[in-house]
């Protein structure tokens, strides 16, 4: 086995969290619960720039509460087929600076477009789609899961789609992360399907 | 014959195998692993897994936990710091050797 090939058999447990899908739908949900803040917004049924304290409570509390509920179904429905893994946590100290810079970008991007206008509004669909597409391109490199490459295409596709329908940021967000969030739930779904129908390795002795 | 060849014959038999560089390697990234993750990430067989599994755990390269989920035994595998130093030990002669050597 030469290096290369012992680099990808250590990143294979990293793969295995997004082999079945569930947190692919489980983003996906997120994605859809963030288009709905987005869509109550630009529907005039909260005040305006209710999203952005909206966005922050939704991904905060969004992605604390998922990781419970993915370990759960992990636990029930993955883990029982294919074996279980515990990941090392984080140091708290790390997760806690990490929670704190995601608050802070998203914070201190709403607040630069909003005050400065330094972007044509209709372009930050544009730019959450490169974003969120580089992300998932990263993530299909690093992990070796096809399907994230398309679902990075997707997202700029969307993304630019969008952003040259001129529908202004926060219906364009919505439009953009409803979107994003079905195509989720979708190939998470497609995934998980797949992954039910592999044969069981039987039980240890 | 350099000395960064002459190395490789001092490689760590235990970590050289195939199947326990393997099984090494995917224990790395993990706080721990059981028995059926391993099956169905290596792809042995339950006897040879378990063999080399027993053959890293008296080298102290890991750990193993026989507990129940309910009525289901259950096999936890950790690797060890040993483990961890042993594997990264390997890769570095690997990778002295392979730059050794001519284009």
């Amino acid at each position: 086995m030469d290096d290369r090939a012992i680099d990808r058999a250590m990143r294979r447990p990293q793969r295995y969290w997004y082999q079945d899908g569930v947190a692919e739908i489980g983003t996906g949900i997120l994605f859809l619960l963030i288009a709905l803040l987005f869509f109550a917004e630009a529907s005039g049924l909260v005040p305006p720039s209710f999203s952005a304290i909206g966005l922050i409570v939704v991904v905060f509390f969004g992605v604390q509460v998922g990781r419970r509920v993915l370990r759960e179904i992990k636990a029930h429905v993955t883990y029982p087929r294919t074996g279980q893994v515990r990941y090392p946590e984080a140091p708290r100290y790390r997760r806690k600076i990490a929670t704190a810079v995601l608050v802070a970008v998203i914070t201190g991007a709403v607040v630069a477009v909003s005050i400065k206008r330094t972007l044509p509004l209709s372009w930050i669909p544009l730019l959450d789609g490169l974003l969120i597409g580089g992300f998932l391109f990263y993530l299909g490199h690093r992990l070796s899961l096809g399907r994230f490459y398309l679902l990075a295409a997707a997202s700029a596709g969307v993304g630019a789609l969008i952003a040259l329908a001129d529908r202004g940021d926060i219906a364009g967000s919505a439009a953009y992360f409803g979107a994003m969030g079905a195509l989720l739930v979708v190939s998470g779904g497609v995934a998980l399907l797949g992954y039910l129908r592999q044969p069981v390795p039987p039980e240890e002795q | 014959m350099n000395e960064e060849l002459r190395d490789l014959t001092k490689v760590d038999r235990v970590v050289h195998e195939p199947a326990r560089l393997l099984i090494l390697a995917i224990l790395h990234g993990l706080a721990s692993a059981d028995f059926r993750y391993l099956l169905h990430e290596t792809g042995l067989t339950k006897g040879n897994l378990s063999t080399h599994l027993m053959r890293l755990e008296e080298a102290g390269y890991i750990t193993i936990e026989k507990t129940f989920r309910g009525k289901v035994p259950q096999t936890q595998c950790r690797i060890t710091e040993q483990g961890k130093a042993a594997l990264r030990d390997y890769r570095e002669r690997l990778k002295r050797a392979a730059a050794s050597l001519p284009e």
